[in-house]
């Protein structure tokens, strides 16, 4: 007998059961701003810890009309940003673009765009580990206790243990941060210089950790306060006397690079799709 | 076997439409979108409302509950545990409540009383309320005016509502006091206008 299959899975990869459960998911955690909200996360054809998370969240958003872009550490031309839209684009036919501001939906490792998110936009972002107090209790029972205490005190003490032995917090990437006046949340591995963005944004937030099956998300205009003390006050990274070699920016986030031949260091945009088309801004300007 | 016509309707890419039309709703509280073009789909004369139809479509399965209030309840509680196969549950256990008919003041009491809120350890497993509205309005020019803030809001957000018991917000505010204990609510009127008001929304109100 000669099938010929008309659609070898379903729209958007995963099946409906699947992204209800995800969706419903999706919408108590941002009625609760901060709050992990478990899931069953699934199988995919890439790793648990290769932005399944950020995955499953995508697919259960995507439809007719999206316009996807995704990012790993700011690149778009990543490994695992390519096969990730490749994967989104063969079972929806959605359309993709490197430019922040044409997508509809963008999901992101590590890095939250330079250019401001719009209303109409949602960013999704992969979380290896959502659990912020996991850095000074080990066990899930007991922080999930102690989330619903509001008993932070060990993480605070941990903050304040980095400032008598170093002079300061220790925590780079994945600074923790306080939603809504109510949860410590992690906002995944972005540099401090991102978390800001957060605060009071225009845009929604989502957050999926497929390998710790937890989904959060901050909604638009919600406080968002990285944790600092009065006297230590929270700081982001910056780039003084630095910028970019190939746009000249000086007010993005750059990676440090060395020349292979030379051992020069230089700096460079980690926002590539933001990157390329200030470059295309300057020469039509000469 | 119930009788039914939903070829219009298409179960993958109009739910996934209305979910992001609802998450929008959840994420902006107050803001009004429209998902009359996917009402519109939906045979008027199915044993539930189209309007709960298309919610049970959008978000009920095996994996959880739902609790019905309607006309002609065990035809439309039956279609859906058919159609989604989903469970009807007690009103003190359900995921989902669909409140399709008025209700007095005094059933209200009784249903807030016992419906889920979760606990502080999880939260999440607390009732949504879908409430089934005749008109919703973005100004104060509908009888329950509302002025929200919280979450989700730039500064203060009008939403007005005709057809709802202001009955159902005093009861709201007694469950939603220990936050991030309560329950979350999602208005919806004929024509398909759409609002939600999860719990981390402050009414303030005149009435009230």
């Amino acid at each position: 007998m000669d099938f010929q299959l008309l659609q070898t899975y379903n729209y958007a990869f995963l099946d409906e059961g699947s992204k209800r459960e995800i969706r419903r998911a999706a919408l108590k955690a941002v009625a609760i701003p901060g709050y992990q909200v478990p899931f069953a996360s699934r199988e995919l054809p890439i790793g648990r810890g290769w932005g399944t998370g950020g995955l499953q969240l995508t697919l259960s958003l995507i439809g007719d009309g999206d316009c996807l872009k995704v990012i790993d550490q700011g690149h778009d031309d990543s490994v695992n940003a390519v096969s990730i839209k490749k994967l989104v684009q063969t079972c929806t036919r959605i359309t993709t673009t490197t430019d922040s501001e044409q997508a509809t939906i963008i999901q992101t490792r590590h890095r939250i765009p330079e250019v401001p998110l719009r209303k109409d936009q949602i960013l999704v972002l992969q979380v290896p580990e959502p659990e912020p107090l996991r850095r000074v209790e080990p066990r899930e029972k007991e922080t999930k206790r102690l989330h619903a205490e509001m008993d932070y005190s060990s993480i605070w003490l941990r903050l304040y243990e980095d400032i008598v032995r170093w002079g300061k917090i220790t925590i780079g990437p994945d600074y923790p941060a306080m939603a809504n006046h109510r949860y410590i949340f992690n906002p995944s591995p972005i540099p401090r210089f991102d978390l800001p963005k957060l605060n009071r944004a225009a845009g929604l937030y989502l957050f999926g950790a497929g390998r710790e099956k937890k989904i959060y998300a901050i909604p638009p205009y919600t406080d968002v306060t990285p944790l600092a003390f009065e006297d230590y006050p929270f700081e982001t990274e910056h780039f003084e006397g630095c910028a970019c070699r190939l746009c000249g920016s000086r007010d993005t986030f750059l990676d440090e690079i060395y020349d292979e031949r030379t051992g020069e260091k230089v700096y460079q945009c980690s926002d590539t799709g933001n990157c390329r088309k200030r470059q295309e801004g300057r020469h039509s300007d000469e | 076997m119930i009788n039914t016509n939903l070829s219009h309707f298409d179960e993958v890419r109009d739910t996934q439409m209305i979910y992001r039309q609802l998450l929008d709703c959840m994420a902006r509280p107050g803001k009004i979108n429209s998902v009359l073009q996917y009402i519109q789909k939906i045979d008027a004369d199915l044993p539930c409302s189209p309007r709960v139809f298309m919610m049970a479509a959008t978000l009920l399965d095996r994996e959880v509950t739902f609790h019905l209030l309607s006309q002609k309840k065990e035809d439309a509680v039956r279609f859906i545990e058919w159609r989604m196969r989903s469970r009807q549950g007690e009103m003190n256990q359900a995921d989902y409540l669909f409140i399709d008919l008025r209700v007095d003041p005094v059933e209200i009491d009784e249903m807030m009383d016992v419906i889920r809120v979760g606990t502080l350890q999880n939260p999440d497993q607390s009732a949504t309320l879908i409430l089934c509205v005749d008109d919703l309005s973005d100004q104060a020019d509908l009888p329950l005016a509302l002025r929200l803030r919280g979450p989700g809001i730039q500064e203060k957000k009008e939403l007005s509502i005709a057809g709802m018991d202001p009955e159902w917000f005093r009861k709201r505010r007694q469950i939603n006091e220990e936050y991030p204990i309560g329950c979350d609510f999602i208005l919806i009127s004929a024509t398909g206008k759409m609002a939600a008001l999860p719990r981390t929304t402050l009414v303030e109100s005149e009435g009230l």
